[in-house]
Formats: C-alpha cells, structure tokens, sequence
C-alpha cells in the first residue's frame, strides 16, 4: 500500500515538473573539480575519515572515497566537503 | 563575512574521541548546532570547530553518546578581549569613530551655488538663511522642492533653479533668465537718460537705444551724459520729423580711478609696538591685508582690477596707507529726464 502511493507520488512530481528534491527529499549534489563536493538535503553523517565518508541520504547512502578528506560545513541541511574525490557511489 | 562574525562571536577547536563521534555529530547539527573544518588530526581523533555560543549546548550530547572532548584551541574575539584586558577598548573606540562619522554625515557641511552671474552668492545664502538652512543644520530638515518654490518666488529675475542634496553638500544650481521684465520702463513714454556715475576713462562701449553722446576712448566726469534717452525719425529732407522717448540703454566700460587712503589707527600702532613687531616689513603686510580687503568688497560688485600702487606714508604722527587702484567697470545709471522738451516740426 505504502509503496503504491509512494510511486504515485513519484509519477506525479514528474509529470508535474516539480521540484524532486523538495517533493521526495532526495539529495542535492554539485561537485567542484574533484576537489569540493556540496551536499544539501542530507540526513546524517555515518562514517567519517580521511579516506571515505559515508553519508546518510533520504533513498540511499552515498560512499565517497578520496584523500584527505574534510568536513568544511557540517549543519543541518548541508554539507561541504573538501579534499581530493576519488569515486562517489550510491548504495 | 561569514568568517568575520564567526571571529566576532568567539569560536573554539575540540577534539572528539570516541565510539560513536559520528552520531555525536549528527546529533550537533540535526539539533541545529553548526560545526565545521571536521578532520582528523595525526592521532585519529576527530577535530571540529564550534561557535563559542554553542559550546555550552554539547554537554547532553557528549553523555549521550558517551564522547570524551577537550578543547584544542580558542579564537576569537572574546578570547582575544580575555588576553588583552587594557586593549578591550580599542574595538569601541573603532565603533564610535565610525557611528560618529554617519552621525556627522547627516549634516550639511557646504552650500554650493553654482551659475549665478547677477544674484550674489551673499544674496542667496541671506535667503537661505531666513529659512534656516546654513552649514552645520542637519541635511534631513532640508525641503528642496520648497525651497526651490522660495528661490523662485524671491528671486523675480531667476529662470530655472534647482536644489540638490549630493553626499553632505547642498547644491542649488541657478539659471538667469535673460531679460528682466521688470526694468523695462518703455512703456511709459518717458525718457531716460544714462549718465556717468563715476569720472571714468571710456574702454568699451555698445549701444543698444537711445542716441550715444560720448565715444570710446573719451573722458568723462562724474554727471556727464553718456546716452541720450531719445531717438530722432528723419523724414526724407533730413529734417527731424519725430522724436521718441527711450529708456537709454547701454553697455559702458570705463576705467576708474580709486583713491585710496587708509590710516593706521593709534591703538594698532601701540599694539604693534607692545607686541614689539614694529618693522617696515610688519606694516608693508598689514598695509597689503587692509587693501585686499578693500578690494575684495570691490569686486563683489563686479569691478575688475586693472592696477594697484599702494604706499605707506610715514610721519612723526601717523601711518597711512594711500595709493591708486585702477579698475575696469560699468559706468552709467539711468535717470529720469524731467523736463520733456517739446520739439516743434515746422
């Protein structure tokens, strides 16, 4: 049941053109190079290290793999990361 | 910006140590408490930067998440009022310099006139004295528009004027229209004559009505007629057929010759002496200060300088100053001719 509504909600956002992030939550992210990566809408932090960071999204989670990373921004609804991205991936 | 304020407002670098540091974080900013420049340092703990306000909310979270913290650094402007006691001041000295420059930003501080030929800037300036409006009166209190409409209705001769606050300066910009209704006394049938108010040695001089009685390069003295206020009509014998009454009008320039002589009062003297300041030199100078004011109140009116001698006249008794100011300007005023004289046509 929940899942029928949650496509139909899905199905409506798109035919309307509205706006995703804010009509399913879903992360916003926009990279700089591969040396500053900007989140907002996220949900959490789950793991933190220099090398990966591991972070909580509405859907999903998102891995990033690189070097030296830091947390430049952490607040409530966004994220600035900076240090040398490897590979992102969503799991 | 962003980075002055959080200077501004203190900040301080822990370092965290623990299981669950993550969640500890987490719990920061979803209770909306900002952090940033997380990273490890060298021993694998975390090291994040707070707002000093926020500092004091960590506590409920640290227990929680059973998190060590201890602080690594503190920056900042609280931090730095605490090291250096006897500078604390200096930060609202800096503040009130600058409040007192907007404060003072809000007054007048110079009345500009700009395009007036005939109207004296004194003239102007007296107007807007009635209404209040001088240097140091706070620039919020000043209508344009109003004064504008003052300008106007004081100043018959003045075509257009405007008046504007720019930065802390007031402007008032002035056109003069260029003829002046109310001289126009020809209508009247009456004659004016224009008559030399001063001896003078003609320079230059354009007729506009009226028959010209002298010429250029001619002396005049003081009551002479320079321009007949009437016009003769000549019929085809070359005999005066009509004469019509005018109003003379002219442009005349003639050099004038000043006489000037001031004494040295006693008690200058005295004080001069007293001060013990009593030279040649001293009194060349004083004699030069006194001219120039002489003949700054001479050019208000429009007078222009051709030449000045002036010599110190040294007695027993007294100290004068006297010499000869040549000067260029408009010679001749207009006065009415009573006597109209009839002229039979035969």
């Amino acid at each position: 049941m929940n899942e029928h509504i949650g496509k139909n909600i899905n199905r409506i956002v798109e035919s309307l053109d509205l706006p995703q992030d804010l009509f399913l939550g879903f992360p916003c992210i926009s990279f700089t190079g591969n040396r500053e990566l900007y989140i907002s809408n996220h949900k959490g932090i789950l793991s933190y290290d220099t090398e990966g960071i591991v972070i909580l999204a509405k859907p999903f989670q998102i891995h990033i793999h690189g070097r030296g990373l830091i947390i430049e921004t952490y607040s409530k609804d966004e994220l600035l990361i900076k240090g040398y991205i490897h590979s992102m991936e969503f799991c | 910006m962003r980075r002055l304020f959080r200077w501004f407002f203190g900040y301080v670098q822990v370092g965290l140590s623990g299981r669950q540091v993550n969640r500890f974080l987490n719990l920061c900013s979803r209770n909306g408490i900002s952090l940033w420049n997380v990273k490890h340092d060298l021993k694998h703990n975390i090291r994040v930067l707070f707002r000093l306000r926020d500092f004091y909310y960590l506590k409920p979270f640290l227990r929680k998440t059973k998190t060590k913290m201890w602080i690594t650094a503190r920056r900042g402007f609280p931090f730095w009022c605490h090291r250096h006691p006897r500078l604390k001041w200096f930060p609202v000295f800096v503040l009130a310099v600058i409040g007192l420059t907007i404060y003072s930003s809000t007054f007048i501080w110079d009345i500009r006139i700009e395009g007036n030929e005939r109207i004296s800037d004194r003239q102007l300036l007296q107007l807007l004295e009635e209404h209040e409006i001088e240097v140091g009166q706070k620039s919020s209190l000043v209508d344009c528009a109003q004064l504008e409409y003052d300008i106007r209705e004081a100043f018959s001769d003045i075509g257009w004027v405007s008046v504007y606050m720019k930065q802390t300066n007031l402007f008032i910009e002035v056109r003069e229209s260029l003829y002046d209704e109310h001289e126009d006394y020809t209508a009247d049938g009456k004659r004016y004559d224009l008559i030399a108010n001063k001896d003078a040695y003609i320079y230059s001089m354009v007729t506009r009505t009226g028959t010209a009685v002298v010429q250029q390069g001619m002396s005049v003295e003081k009551g002479e007629t320079l321009v007949e206020g009437r016009c003769e009509i000549l019929d085809d014998a070359g005999l005066v057929k009509d004469v019509l009454q005018l109003k003379a009008e002219a442009e005349i320039l003639g050099n004038v010759t000043y006489f000037y002589m001031e004494p040295l009062t006693e008690i200058e003297i005295m004080a001069m002496k007293i001060a013990d300041t009593y030279s040649d030199k001293r009194l060349y100078y004083t004699g030069i200060i006194k001219m120039n004011r002489f003949l700054e109140n001479l050019e208000e009116n429009g007078v222009i300088i051709l030449d000045k001698s002036v010599m110190i006249d040294k007695n027993e008794k007294s100290i004068a100053f006297r010499g000869n100011i040549l000067t260029r300007e408009e010679i001749g005023i207009n006065i009415r001719v009573e006597e109209v004289t009839e002229y039979e046509l035969e």
